[in-house]
């Protein structure tokens, strides 16, 4: 590792530390009631309880499975319409001011209907998420394959590539990269969407139990659950990230700002 | 075997019409090197690209072999200035492209990617992605990916343009002796005289938009043409002429 990397990761650390060390005093000093933030030890306390006792650790399990189908599917739609996006010049006409509204329009407006619709089972979840990765992916998945260089297309008709060839053998092995960090990035909007739906109707799930804790008082476990779920979305994120180096060693460093 | 015929290309920028190349014609042998020299934004590139069938003409026509061009194909090899690499494909890979996309053989195709890593200088490093290149090395791989496919043309524009000096020289040397054993038909476009006059048997001087011939100059130096060449008087001499040609 270099000295630039190892400095990065000092600083990441300090802002956690910072943070924490801030969230210490206010609480320590009785700046602010327990009842509206607790002290760090007492929310490490309420997270090992949360553990130990209850369901927890399934409905992790359960969030993680909605997460997994809802982004799947939303992933396995999205990426081809997306590719036809970037290319067609006709069917980004056709698709893109549809999805362009429906993405502007925040998600949580959608639920009481979708609830309406599917119930507050599985599928609304689902549902939920799987809208939530759709509009925005799609977009950036047109995005990643338009800049395919030009002339990196032009050098493959002059070496007898057709329209098929340009697709298959030169945008998408181009854009993959591009398109799975798009993959990457959106997966945070799979955790808002999850979250909302989990919040306004459910009986299972990391947002029922930060409800369920609101409900009964218990603002340790809102806040531990809170950390588990920033824990959850950041080991993701640096498994795409992994990933991205093990499938694309030929490409530039993945993207800093997103 | 290649006819140019009355070649115009007019572009529409917001109703505003520029006309790139006007009433363009040029007839080119089989197994020479030519050279087309103009200054920077004379409608050099275009006059490539509609030959390579990448845009059309306005009007005008370009026949290769008897064959009206309609479209790109293997048959016009194009090198660009810029590196146009596949990023995701080793040097091997890029080289074996245009093969792989013909479904040849896959030990006529080793051979032949063989051949040209060989000739290229490039045999170590076959297993290379091109961001470990340097820009020389890049535009060898480009040249040899070209030259795998076997076209009946290779078209080059400025394919040194964005390389140092010295790299420059030493592909000029490549290119010349790869020509001097394929002996390939070659329209290589350059806005450097000394390039032209080092690489072509014949160059021609182009002017300003809207692009025309100017001047035809014979090049009346031997081959093999080694480096040297160019320290000579016979040569300094030479390459005043067609400068002054392409000044006025």
């Amino acid at each position: 590792m270099n000295k630039h990397a190892s400095e990065y990761i000092a600083l990441s650390f300090l802002s956690f530390l910072i943070v924490l060390g801030v969230w210490w005093f206010v609480t320590s000093v009785g700046l602010i009631a327990d009842f509206f933030l607790p002290s760090p030890s007492a929310v490490v306390e309420a997270t090992v309880r949360l553990f130990s006792q209850g369901n927890f650790i399934s409905d992790i399990g359960i969030s993680l499975f909605r997460i997994l189908i809802g982004f799947g599917v939303a992933a396995i739609l999205a990426v081809p319409l997306g590719i036809l996006i970037g290319l067609n010049r006709r069917a980004e006409a056709l698709i893109e001011p549809v999805v362009d509204f429906i993405r502007y329009t925040p998600i949580p407006a959608f639920i009481p209907l979708f609830i309406l619709w599917f119930g507050i089972g599985e599928l609304e979840k689902i549902v939920v998420i799987g809208v939530s990765v759709f509009f925005q992916l799609v977009l950036m998945v047109s995005n990643s394959v338009s800049l395919t260089p030009r002339d990196i297309i032009d050098s493959a008709r002059t070496l007898g590539a057709t329209h098929w060839h340009i697709l298959t053998k030169v945008v998408y092995p181009y854009s993959k990269p591009r398109i799975f960090d798009d993959l990457r990035v959106s997966m945070g909007w799979a955790w808002a969407g999850l979250l909302i739906a989990e919040i306004v109707g459910s009986t299972s799930g990391i947002g029922f139990v930060i409800i369920q804790s609101q409900r009964l008082l218990q603002t340790g476990n809102v806040i531990g659950a809170i950390i588990i779920v920033g824990i959850l979305g950041l080991t993701i994120d640096l498994i795409f990230k992994l990933l991205y180096k093990m499938f694309f060693p030929w490409a530039p460093k993945i993207r800093h700002h997103a | 075997m290649l006819e140019i015929t009355n070649i115009s290309k007019t572009y529409d920028n917001d109703g505003k019409r520029t006309e790139a190349v006007k009433d363009f014609s040029l007839s080119l042998n089989e197994h020479k090197f030519i050279g087309l020299v103009g200054p920077s934004g004379c409608g050099k590139t275009t006059l490539l690209k509609i030959i390579a069938g990448l845009i059309p003409a306005s009007s005008g026509h370009v026949i290769l072999d008897g064959q009206k061009i309609l479209s790109p194909g293997k048959d016009r090899g194009l090198v660009f200035q810029q590196f146009t690499l596949f990023p995701w494909l080793t040097v091997k890979e890029n080289i074996s492209f245009g093969l792989d996309l013909q479904k040849l053989e896959s030990k006529k195709k080793t051979e032949i990617v063989n051949h040209y890593l060989g000739v290229t200088g490039l045999q170590d490093f076959a297993e290379f992605y091109p961001k470990d290149l340097s820009g020389g090395m890049q535009q060898r791989v480009a040249i040899a990916r070209t030259l795998a496919n076997n076209p009946k043309i290779l078209l080059m524009d400025e394919p040194f343009g964005s390389l140092d000096s010295q790299t420059r020289s030493q592909m000029q040397e490549l290119l010349t002796k790869l020509w001097e054993t394929e002996h390939k038909t070659i329209l290589f476009i350059t806005h450097d005289v000394g390039e032209a006059a080092f690489l072509a048997d014949v160059v021609y001087v182009l002017s300003k938009r809207p692009m025309e011939i100017k001047n035809k100059f014979d090049v009346p130096f031997a081959r093999p043409r080694i480096r040297t060449l160019k320290n000579t008087k016979e040569f300094f001499e030479f390459e005043n002429k067609i400068a002054q040609e392409l000044e006025i």
